[in-house]
């Protein structure tokens, strides 16, 4: 049997519908597209269209777009404030706001629409009282990244409470707060609590959430963050490439929190003396950031005091000030003058004045970051060692031993206390101690120290960081 | 002499040079290291 002979007609036709099922397939395509990537046009008002809203802005922080997410947010806090000032659905819109707010930097104007949102979750906690647990977590959270620990951890407590009342242990909500929690520990120097804290966490994350979830690379990155602190090297990065890999692959290779992982095995990398490969991470991460938040975001400002310490380590000291001074610039807008990550950056800038001889600046400055230090981490955090380190070497220079020495003797006496006798902290201490005791000719206690220093040395994996290790000949005699 | 000058010269600015390292019989001495530094602190990380 022959084929029946394709006519023109026939083909038009053919084509016609061809095309038409393309231009269907297409126009479908944007349809879908553009419902998951901008935000429902206002409504007039109406349940519906709230959720709409709310829906379409926690999908647009998830794609990372975060000027969109906050109009689509915006929109709905201004729809359901109709609804009256202490409508549970007016809370709701106010802390998926609040959360992109705080994506972008803007933690002050955060706080305030965290602090409403509670406010009303206070009259209407919800089941079980959970939608208020979540506002205090949430809160709690924020508080954290404004460096107010104490009261972080307050809420983070209350929090913690009410869902272990309410939830089994093994519920999200619970390993959410529970994680919230340790971050407070970590940031306050309580490192051994911290461990604890992220290694049971991880362990039910695990379990409940599958090895690949991003929230299980949240804590694993924290963990790590622990691990690097106290001087456990291997184990911080072994836990940080986990992290990365989980979240590159879940949320892929520009996310903002790839970045943050980023940033922290960089700071490793430097420390273990691989300084080009920190160079990569650290501008990679930068690179991230500055595309998804733009140019004055505070995470923004931790890369740029990064790279410049790094410049710092290999003498380039103008393009070092400059990247801490940019960083400085960032952190007052977003953090003001009394977060701590503010004074780490002066502490850093202190550095620069005292390697360049401006010993009454690099004085002055580390004066003021001991002041937030002290009043914001507590005089107990090791950070506040390191700075009394500094100080006391900025003393030498200036030929005022006995100061030096009393500092010296703190902070050796702080570090050895939070973080253990064989801390590579502690050897950078005692090798500028024994730099003192050289300088005041007790040659013996000098050699001591300096010994005991190398033994920390060899024992952390840190003998590659060759760069900071010079001989020091006059000990011999 | 020179070389242990110049030494003292940077721990006093507290600048070390990268690597620096006694060689030769110097090294066979020089068995004590130290880093003689004020310490930055990274964000973040």
């Amino acid at each position: 049997m022959d084929c029946p002979a394709i006519t023109a007609e026939a083909a038009s036709k053919a084509r016609t519908a061809i095309l038409l099922v393309w231009t269907v397939w297409l126009a479908m395509g944007w349809a879908v597209k553009g419902q998951e990537l901008t935000c429902p046009a206002e409504p007039a008002s109406g349940k519906e269209n709230w959720e709409n809203l709310v829906d379409a802005g926690r999908k647009l922080r998830d794609q990372s777009r975060y000027p969109a997410a906050e109009q689509c947010l915006n929109a709905a806090v201004s729809l359901t404030r109709e609804f009256g000032d202490t409508d549970p659905r007016y809370a709701q819109s106010l802390e998926a706001l609040a959360g992109v707010v705080q994506i972008r930097g803007r933690y002050q104007e955060a706080e305030s629409l965290f602090q409403k949102g509670l406010a009303i979750w206070q009259v209407y906690p919800g089941k079980d009282r959970l939608d208020l647990a979540v506002g205090l977590s949430n809160l709690a959270n924020l508080l954290r990244m404004e460096g107010q620990y104490p009261e972080a951890e307050r809420l983070q407590l209350q929090a913690l409470d009410i869902v272990h009342a309410a939830l089994p242990p093994d519920s999200p909500v619970v390993l959410q707060t529970l994680y919230g929690l340790g971050a407070i520990q970590a940031l306050r120097g309580q490192c051994a609590q911290a461990v604890v804290t992220f290694q049971n966490v991880l362990a039910t994350q695990r379990k409940v959430l599958g090895p690949d979830d991003p929230m299980v690379a949240k804590t694993l990155s924290d963990l790590g963050h622990v691990y690097y602190t106290t001087g456990r090297y291997q184990e911080a990065e072994s836990s940080y490439r986990r992290a990365i890999a989980i979240r590159e692959k879940a949320l892929g290779p520009n996310d903002v929190e790839v970045g943050i992982t980023l940033n922290k095995l960089a700071a490793l990398q430097r420390v273990v003396g691989f300084a080009s490969e920190a160079e990569r991470l650290w501008k990679r991460a930068v690179r991230i950031w500055e595309t998804a938040l733009g140019s004055d975001h505070p995470l923004l400002a931790a890369g740029l005091n990064n790279l410049g310490m790094l410049y710092n380590d290999q003498g380039k000291i103008s393009e070092a000030e400059d990247l801490f001074r940019r960083a400085l610039k960032i952190q007052e807008k977003s953090l003001g003058a009394e977060h701590p990550d503010v004074a780490r950056v002066l502490n850093n800038l202190a550095g620069v004045y005292f390697q360049r001889g401006q010993y009454r600046e690099a004085e002055d400055t580390y004066r003021r970051v001991l002041a937030i230090h002290e009043k914001k981490l507590g005089p107990e955090h090791y950070d506040v060692a390191r700075t009394w380190n500094n100080l006391a070497k900025t003393y030498v220079a200036q030929s005022r031993y006995a100061d030096a020495e009393f500092l010296y003797i703190r902070a050796l006496a702080l570090q050895e206390k939070t973080l253990g006798r064989t801390h590579p902290e502690v050897a950078t201490t005692l090798v500028n101690y024994a730099d003192l005791l050289n300088k005041t000719r007790r040659k013996a206690e000098a050699r001591k120290l300096v010994s005991r220093a190398r033994q920390i040395e060899l024992q952390s994996g840190r003998e590659q960081a060759r760069e900071y290790t010079v001989s020091f000949p006059d000990l011999r005699k | 002499m020179k070389f242990r000058l110049v030494i003292r010269r940077k721990l006093r600015r507290g600048a070390l040079p990268l690597g620096l390292q006694a060689s030769g019989t110097r090294a066979a001495h020089a068995r004590q290291y130290i880093r003689a530094k004020v310490q930055p602190f990274p964000l973040g990380a």
